[in-house]
């Protein structure tokens, strides 16, 4: 079993593990010779599916197993590969390696940050030789510069990580959901997070004021509703206040007749959805704080299709720009329950 | 008669401030020792693994620094000390320490110090006012144990390894080490230099996983300014004392500079800027020790059992001190003192958690943009919404804060100790606190400037009033 590979794009592998660890602390994660895929499915609330090309995040990827299409499935913890990461913000280059240390499996993230430019003020050695450039030093630049170029700082980060066997991880599927009544293109997220987030803390502070304080363990309910005409409907309601945000104009991507099974598109739910007008809506009930922390996948910069299975479900498509054009889409789905009245 | 008097501008504070935070995270209480040209405050660990010192200079870090040996019977003494509870401290100059933006009408002009201590009636108090803008004085009497500090000693002569580094480069270090790990392990070889910070504590099964961060840092020697280390040793200190000296040392850009000898021997930290002399010594690990052991009882073991030339951090106190007793507070601050570490433990259940290391947007420059995206933590904020109040009013608020606070720490002394013995008693009810109400005579007023806060904060029970007057429901005002 080997798995190696130099990461690519270190700002987006830290915002993703970023948002996959407000949903959960450990992920499941596969990988093999087409993808990398990270699966958080917590006791409550939103699972996540992620799948992502490999060129995405990394580059120079090797794989082996002996498991078919080099499959190596991890348990990984990911409060300490974000931390991890954090410390390659502004690396020259880092890689990761699976290896074991002290008999523990670990996932190796080596960090290589070069400290040419930045010198050591308080050191004084740099301060020192050019002080005078039009002496003898100024002949001595060759000696300085193979100095500045060994000045290489390797961190190294060990993750520790559970392999799984293949047995333990056949039986986790993705979520079935039946066909959503509406899909829509959701606004800029940054925006709807604040809003949602303010309707959550309206609730909480309402809720608390004329039940002293003893539910604010429950999270309020948020409504979500989209129709098939571009509106999307965020609303709370409780005992003392109700209130509605609505978004319009934006988009219901056309589904591709291709994916639908019989092709046949005029008897789809979304399609009965659209032809009932624009006051037909499917909704979903979500827990505010939850939905807080689905949101927060918003600083991937990705475009977002919400589907919605009326009093049934919430699907969050969450597309990533890719490195090349024609690769493998990176994908984020989100499965979010509706909770009941 | 004021044994010590000292005046610190408003800079200063801060880095008395600075310096008291990280003592905090060393010991619970601040050991002063004032003699005619400077002002030393020290901390040992409760284990005494760790020791941490900061030299204030007289003539570089106050402003005025005016020492005056007491005379008992007829030696001067050279030296005053004694022991302060550093919480009390903290208290009295957090918020003030220099935050023009948020506090500019109550902006601190200047902090005057005395300490008093003497026989029969001068009352033994460290007395601090803090003189404000607009005529704002707020005076703070705080009690203290008389007792010798306890000096770790350090023997440059035999250490003979030694480096020096920049702080901020090694603050960009710590910043790479995660939560959890116990141990930094210091080695070098061929040039390269590593920090290891880990733990070796073996988890098994699902535990695994909340195995802390192994972090390695490998650095070329260049990046020191001096480098003189034995090839291929290994030496080992905890990683939490060796975070609490960056978190310091970081602040400004000063070069650290580490003496050592070998494992089971003291590392030596010492830097210094502005009239500061700050010095760590702590104590290495054995290389080899048992897998499980920490710093802490290793050391604590070895003063037991080791004879005195192999202590880990060898102990004095002032010789002179020890010998001629100073005559108590007036209060029983003494026994209180005496049963304090037991009530730390009652009062609190756990001690509190080691800081996390100082985390510089410096290197991470992207988080403070990316935080937007965070899950909102609601519970956290659920004070700060839907209230009326205007920016405006919060500064209003401010102006007031500090004295109603420390009001209420007076009568929470004061009420919350019904059970107390008459002499305790009389002492904390003789100076009441002045609370003027809006309609209260000019001539009610005690003396000038605008108003006057007189606060004791009894040692022994600090504690309890300082983490009990943060509640909001404190309802009870009655001065007995």
């Amino acid at each position: 079993m080997r798995f190696k590979t130099s990461v690519r794009n270190i700002q987006t592998f830290s915002k993703l593990t970023a948002s996959l660890s407000s949903l959960g602390k450990v992920a499941w994660v596969r990988l093999d010779d087409d993808a990398v895929r990270f699966t958080i499915i917590p006791e409550t609330g939103t699972q996540v599916w992620a799948s992502l090309s490999i060129e995405s995040i990394f580059e120079d990827y090797t794989i082996q197993s002996a498991a078919p299409n080099n499959t190596i499935n991890l348990e990984l913890p990911l409060p300490p590969l974000h931390r991890a990461l954090k410390s390659a913000i502004n690396a020259t280059s880092a890689s990761i390696r699976l290896t074991k240390k002290d008999g523990i499996p670990v996932l190796s993230l080596t960090i290589i940050t070069n400290t040419m430019s930045s010198g050591n003020s308080a050191n004084g050695f740099l301060n020192g030789a050019n002080a005078d450039p039009f002496g003898d030093n100024a002949f001595r630049e060759e000696a300085l510069d193979a100095n500045m170029r060994d000045r290489e700082t390797v961190v190294t980060q060990d993750i520790p990580i559970r392999v799984l066997t293949a047995v333990s991880v056949e039986g986790i599927h993705e979520p079935r959901v039946r066909e959503p009544d509406a899909h829509i293109i959701l606004p800029s997220l940054i925006q709807l997070k604040a809003i949602s987030d303010r309707f959550t803390k309206l609730a909480m502070a309402t809720t608390t004021s004329t039940k002293s304080g003893s539910s604010s363990a429950v999270a309020p309910k948020l409504e979500l509703a989209a129709n098939m005409h571009g509106s999307l409907k965020l609303s709370i309601a409780t005992d003392s206040l109700n209130i509605s945000s609505v978004w319009t104009g934006l988009t219901n991507p056309e589904l591709d007749p291709g994916q639908i099974e019989d092709g046949d598109l005029e008897n789809l739910p979304s399609a009965k959805l659209k032809a009932a007008g624009p006051d037909a809506w499917s909704t979903v009930r979500i827990d505010g704080r939850d939905w807080g922390k689905v949101l927060s996948v918003g600083r991937l910069g990705g475009r977002v299709i919400a589907c919605f299975a009326d009093e049934h479900a919430l699907i969050l498509y969450v597309y990533l720009s890719n490195y090349d054009d024609g690769a493998d889409e990176s994908v984020l789905t989100y499965y979010i329950s509706s909770f009941s009245v | 008669m004021a044994v010590l008097t000292f005046t610190i501008n408003p800079d200063a504070l801060g880095k008395l401030h600075d310096a008291l935070v990280c003592l905090g995270k060393f010991s619970e209480a601040v050991c002063l020792e004032a003699s005619s040209d400077r002002l030393v405050l020290t901390a040992l660990n409760s284990s005494k693994s760790a020791y941490a010192s900061f030299t204030l200079l007289g003539n570089r870090f106050f402003s005025k620094y005016h020492y005056r040996p007491l005379r008992s019977s007829n030696q001067a003494k050279e030296k005053f000390t004694c022991k302060i509870y550093n919480k009390a401290l903290l208290s009295v100059f957090k918020g003030r320490v220099a935050d023009p933006s948020r506090e500019k009408d109550t902006a601190v002009e200047r902090c005057d110090v005395s300490v008093e201590d003497g026989e029969g009636k001068t009352k033994s108090r460290f007395v601090i006012k803090i003189v404000c803008r607009h005529g704002v004085l707020k005076t703070y009497r705080l009690t203290f144990e008389s007792v010798a500090p306890m000096h770790a000693l350090f023997v440059k002569e035999s250490a003979n390894n030694s480096w020096s580094i920049s702080s901020k480069t090694l603050r960009e270090f710590v910043e790479h080490f995660g939560p959890g790990t116990e141990q930094l392990d210091i080695y070098s070889e061929d040039g390269r230099v590593s920090f290891t910070s880990y733990t070796e504590k073996i988890m098994s099964g699902n535990e695994i996983l909340k195995q802390p961060l192994h972090t390695t840092i490998a650095v070329d020697t260049l990046e020191f300014g001096e480098f003189a280390v034995e090839e291929k040793l290994h030496i080992v200190i905890s990683v939490k004392d060796f975070k609490s000296i960056i978190a310091h040392a970081g602040i400004t850009n000063t070069m650290v500079k580490a003496l050592y000898s070998r494992p089971t021997s003291p590392m030596q930290l010492t830097y210094s800027e502005d009239g500061i002399l700050s010095e760590f010594i702590l104590m290495t690990i054995g290389e080899s020790r048992g897998a499980s052991a920490t710093p802490a009882p290793n050391a604590s073991r070895a003063n037991s059992k080791r004879p005195a030339s192999r202590q880990p951090l060898e102990a004095i106190s002032s010789p002179k001190r020890a010998a001629t007793s100073m005559p108590p507070p007036p209060t029983t601050a003494a026994p209180n003192l005496g049963r304090e570490p037991t009530r730390a433990r009652v009062s609190r259940p756990s001690p509190p958690p080691p800081q996390p290391s100082l985390q510089s947007e410096a290197l991470f420059v992207t988080e403070a943009e990316d935080r937007r995206w965070d899950p909102t933590n609601f519970d956290e904020e659920e004070d700060e919404m839907l209230l009326w109040d205007t920016p405006g009013d919060k500064e209003t608020v401010t102006m007031n804060s500090g004295h109603l606070q420390t009001s209420e720490n007076q009568n929470r002394s004061t009420n919350g100790h019904p059970g107390l013995s008459a002499e305790d008693g009389e002492q904390s009810y003789t100076i009441p606190t002045q609370r003027l109400a809006p309609t209260q005579n000019v001539s009610e007023v005690r003396s000038s400037p605008l108003f006057v806060a007189d606060i004791i904060l009894i040692s022994g029970r600090s504690e309890v009033c300082l983490i009990e007057a943060k509640k909001p429901e404190y309802s009870d005002q009655t001065t007995k």
